[in-house]
Order: C-alpha cells, then structure tokens, then sequence
C-alpha cells in the first residue's frame, strides 16, 4: 500500500507525517518512508525497499505527482500550516537562514495550492485540527481506509506529542524581541498570501523585500550595488516558485546619476527560459518603478529568477533594488474569452 | 609617493561658460608603479599628464609629488622651437645641474639627429621633433616618468631603443602612461586609470579596465 502526505515545512507537518507513519505502522506493519522530490527519487526508493508499505511524503509534490494523484484519484493528505509560522519554525528550530525559509514554505504553498482541489485530496489545517489530534487521526484513517481502533488511535497521539511534536508556538521572548519585526516583515510579505487563500479569500499580492535577493557577489542586495565592471547580473533571485496563471510583477530600482549612463536589462527566468524582459536607462537619478508580465504555465513548478543585468560594461554608478511585488491577474472572461478566440487559441 | 587628489580642470569656451574636462580625479602612484590612462579621444588624458608634469595649473584639487616627475615625454612644448637642438640641451642641463656634454652625448646617441642638432627646432619633421624630445626626457633621470601616447614615434630600430631605455633600463621607476594600445598597457602596466566624461577610476584588473574602456 502507498500512502500520500504532502505539507508545509514546520512543525505541524512533522506532526501529520509521525501520526501517518505510526498509524500506517500500527495498521499494515513496516512501513518505507520514500521522499516525494522528483520522479527519479521516487522510484529508487520504492526499488530498493524491501518493503510492502510505503509513505510517500514531501513538501513540495511535483507537477508530474500532482498530475498522476489527479488522473488517479488516490487519497492524499495536505498539512497545511500558517507558512508564517512555518518559516518561523525553520528558521529558530532549523537554523535556516531567511531566505532559505521563505524559499522552502514559498515554494511548498505555491505547490499545495495546485492540489488542494484534486479529487483524493484531505486537507489538514493547523488551527483548526493540530489542537484535536485524536479526531484529526481519526479522519485520516478513515481517507486512507486504514482500519484501526480508538485505542490504537489514542495510543500513537500520545507516542507523538511525547517525542514532542504538539502543537507549540514559536517563544514569544524571540517574537518579542526587536530586531525580530523586520523579519516578520519580510516572511509576511512573502508568504502571507497563501494564509488568506487557504482560509478562501483572494490571492493577494506576494512582495519579495530585498533581504531575499542576491546581489552581485553573491550577497543579499541590502545595499546599493556598484554597477562599474563588466556585463553580468546585478540582482538576481529570489528562486521562490509562486502558482500557475497570469502575473505582473513590480520591480522597484533606484539608480545613481552615473548609473543613468547604463542600460539595464530586467528580466524573468524560470529554468534558465526567460520568461519575461524590459530595459530601462534611466533618464535621471532617482526611483523607478518597473512592470513586467508573465505566465507560468500549469506544471511549472521550477523557482522564479529575477535578474537585473547592466547591457555594457559600465563606468561608474550604483544601483539599489527596493521590492520586487507580484501580482497574480484574474483575467475577466468577457474580455479573455473573444480575444482568445479571435487569436486561435485554446479556450 | 604621488598622490592626485580631486583634480579638476576647466576650460573656457567660445560664447561663456566652462567646460569640465576632467571632475574630482583621485588617485595615488606608489614607487615603481605603472599605470596607464585609458580613455577616448577627448576623455582628458593628455590634460591629466599635463596637470601632472605641472605644464598647467589644475581648476582643483591638487597633486602631492613625493618623489620627482618628468614633464610629459615627447610633450612638444618642452622645447623652444626657434632655439637649436643644441640650445635645448643646453637649457635642460642647467635647469636640472646636468652636465652639458653627458645630456648631449645622450641626446646624440638616442635621437640620431647628427647636423640637426644645430639648426632651429622649426625647421624638424614632426618625428625628429619628437626624438629629441623623447631623447631630452630621458637625459634626465626621474622618478616617475609621463609618457603622453608617444611610444610608437619613429622606426623600428628607435622604438626598440625607446623601449630598453624606459621599460628595461628604467624598469624600477613609476610611469604615467596614456595610450590606446592594448598590448602596450598589458605589457608595462599593472593598473589602468579609466578616464570617462571627467571622472577616473583606478583598476588593479586591467582586462576589465579595457573592456569598459572598450565599451565606450
């Protein structure tokens, strides 16, 4: 048997993935715990296991899975936490930098959020079903039709919030702490969104601050560039994987005076294909506001790349980004549809 | 040591006004260095190398020679032209307590001006000019040598000669050197000074200071 359980990085879903290995233990006997990263991972694991029962977990189900769960109607399981406390978790209980948390829950909601309306899907919600572990076990056994008893049940609850997986909050002392506010800052900004879609409500505007760009020297763009050398990538990043659809993106840059002297290319990758690109030379020294669309296409699940080059070697001048905020566009179809049709293009 | 510090130049121009030929130019020659000065046509080269062998007086800012400069090699008006090459010597000698006999012995030598070192400056070709110049120059040692795109004067045999004098037997001396030619800004420099609309930056790299000299 091959169960499914995909969620977002942090706590909870440690969480959902202990109650499913020890409910898939407790029901079926061993069970080979298998990463969900890339086809490739997947069936090596699967290969060299010796086993019968398997859970597939990840957080982050390819395009490729996302699409077989579809057409197959298996059940799976999202854990879906506030990404807010999730790059929290990530960064004061893993270690990980800022950007590498915003990255990981980033591009994990991007991914939930195509599969949060397939057929076999169970979605677990952190406010609502980490603080009733018994009745979420319960629920999960029943999607899976795992048979087991409220007496396993209560069992592999207790098991769990011993190895110390309940649901605790992040310690108020370091939420409370200064320099901390900035932070909160940046992650709500990137990843805030998804916490409004989840509980239903629209999708907002994503702001990447500067904190999760890379700057020339491969050092987070905090400070105003030197464009003075050779042709190459001033800016780049933040490699976070945002949703399929429409989207415009609002790049603000600041230039010096002598950097009015440059042209700037700005543009959009995902793998290495440039999706998108505009130029600006600036015609005096200030703040500009530069608006790119772009698509990315259903089964696109690679990481967004921002890039902003200098087209010649340049002299002399600096160059400053501010935000970069994306914008996922809902086409009106009374607009779209006639369009689309007058071009040939599929409906 | 020499150290330039904010150099700024300004030229009056037809109808008023000022144009700024070089704005708030630092940088520093440490014994032994050579630079060179990159830049188009126009960019302010040869006026920095004259601000720097103190030909002209800077708008601003102002050079520190802590250690002694030539005037700018093959500069045309480091001669008198109604004076005789003879004369010139002459007068260079005793600004700088040279012997006179020891300047022309090697002005002779360098230039290979024979008879012509006495007649009238005036009556040299461009090229002739310039040998004297260029032999006058290098009579005199200094510390730091400016060389104004001069190098490719003359023959073969005078540039070979023009080389071993300044690149092999003055290998230990600091040098200003402007030019456009690649090959000789790899060969004798270490660090290039990038001249665009005024202002100059320094490069220790000096493939990248001729690709955004190049760019231009």
């Amino acid at each position: 048997m091959i169960l499914f359980s995909f969620a977002v990085p942090g706590r909870f879903g440690e969480w959902c993935d202990a109650i499913m290995s020890r409910m898939a233990e407790a029901a079926l006997g061993s069970v080979t715990v298998v990463g969900a990263n890339s086809p490739e991972e997947m069936a090596t694991d699967l290969i060299r296991s010796e086993g019968a029962n398997f859970l597939v977990r990840g957080p982050q189900p390819g395009p490729w899975l996302s699409q077989l769960l579809r057409t197959t109607g298996k059940p799976f399981t999202i854990a879906l936490n506030d990404p807010r406390e999730a790059a929290f978790d990530l960064i004061f209980r893993h270690g990980l930098d800022m950007a590498d948390a915003v990255r990981r829950v980033g591009g994990s909601c991007a991914s939930m959020m195509s599969c949060v309306a397939l057929p076999g899907v169970l979605v677990l919600n952190a406010s609502r079903d980490w603080h009733q572990p018994v009745r979420t076990t319960e629920m999960v056994a029943r999607h899976f039709g795992v048979p087991l008893d409220n007496e396993s049940i209560e069992r592999i609850v207790g098991e769990v919030t011993a190895a110390g997986l309940g649901p605790e909050a992040v310690p108020p002392e370091w939420l409370s702490d200064p320099s901390a506010e900035s932070v909160i800052q940046i992650i709500d900004g990137a990843v805030s969104p998804y916490v409004d879609h989840f509980l239903g409500a629209p999708f907002g505007p994503i702001t990447w601050s500067r904190e999760l760009v890379m700057a020339d020297g491969h050092v987070p763009a905090i400070h105003a560039v030197d464009v003075t050398g050779r042709v190459r990538a001033l800016l780049y990043g933040p490699y976070i994987s945002v949703p399929p659809g429409n989207w415009t993106a609002e790049v603000v840059l600041g230039f010096s005076h002598e950097a009015t002297e440059v042209n700037f290319i700005i543009d959009i990758l995902v793998a290495g294909k440039q999706l998108c690109a505009t130029s600006i030379q600036p015609s005096r020294e200030g703040i500009y506001s530069i608006n790119l669309s772009f698509v990315i296409d259903e089964g696109n699940a690679h990481p967004l790349e921002f890039r902003v080059v200098n087209e010649k070697p340049a002299f002399d001048g600096r160059v400053a980004l501010g935000r970069i905020t994306l914008t996922l566009q809902h086409d009106a179809p009374h607009l779209v549809g006639p369009l689309r049709e007058e071009l040939g293009l599929a409906t | 040591m020499i150290r330039v510090i904010e150099l700024s130049k300004d030229y009056p121009v037809e109808g008023g006004g000022q144009h700024q030929v070089l704005k708030g130019v630092s940088f520093d020659v440490a014994p032994g260095q050579k630079i060179a000065v990159l830049g188009q046509n126009g960019a302010g080269k040869s006026t920095l190398i004259r601000l720097l062998g103190g030909l002209e007086l800077p708008t601003g800012g102002r050079v520190e020679r802590m250690m002694s400069m030539s005037w700018p090699i093959g500069f045309a008006g480091g001669v008198h032209s109604m004076l005789t090459g003879n004369d010139n010597i002459r007068f260079v000698a005793r600004i700088y307590g040279k012997s006179v006999a020891e300047v022309r012995d090697f002005v002779e030598d360098f230039a290979q001006l024979g008879r012509f070192l006495s007649e009238p400056v005036r009556t040299y070709s461009s090229g002739m000019q310039a040998r004297l110049n260029f032999g006058l120059s290098l009579a005199v040692e200094f510390d730091c040598y400016l060389i104004d795109e001069v190098l490719a004067v003359g023959d073969s045999r005078f540039q070979q000669r023009s080389h071993d004098e300044l690149f092999v037997k003055r290998a230990d001396r600091s040098m200003i050197l402007a030019s456009h030619m690649p090959e000789i800004v790899r060969s004798y420099c270490t660090r290039a000074l990038v001249l665009y609309r005024g202002r100059g930056k320094l490069f220790d790299n000096l493939d990248l200071a001729l690709d955004i000299y190049n760019a231009f």
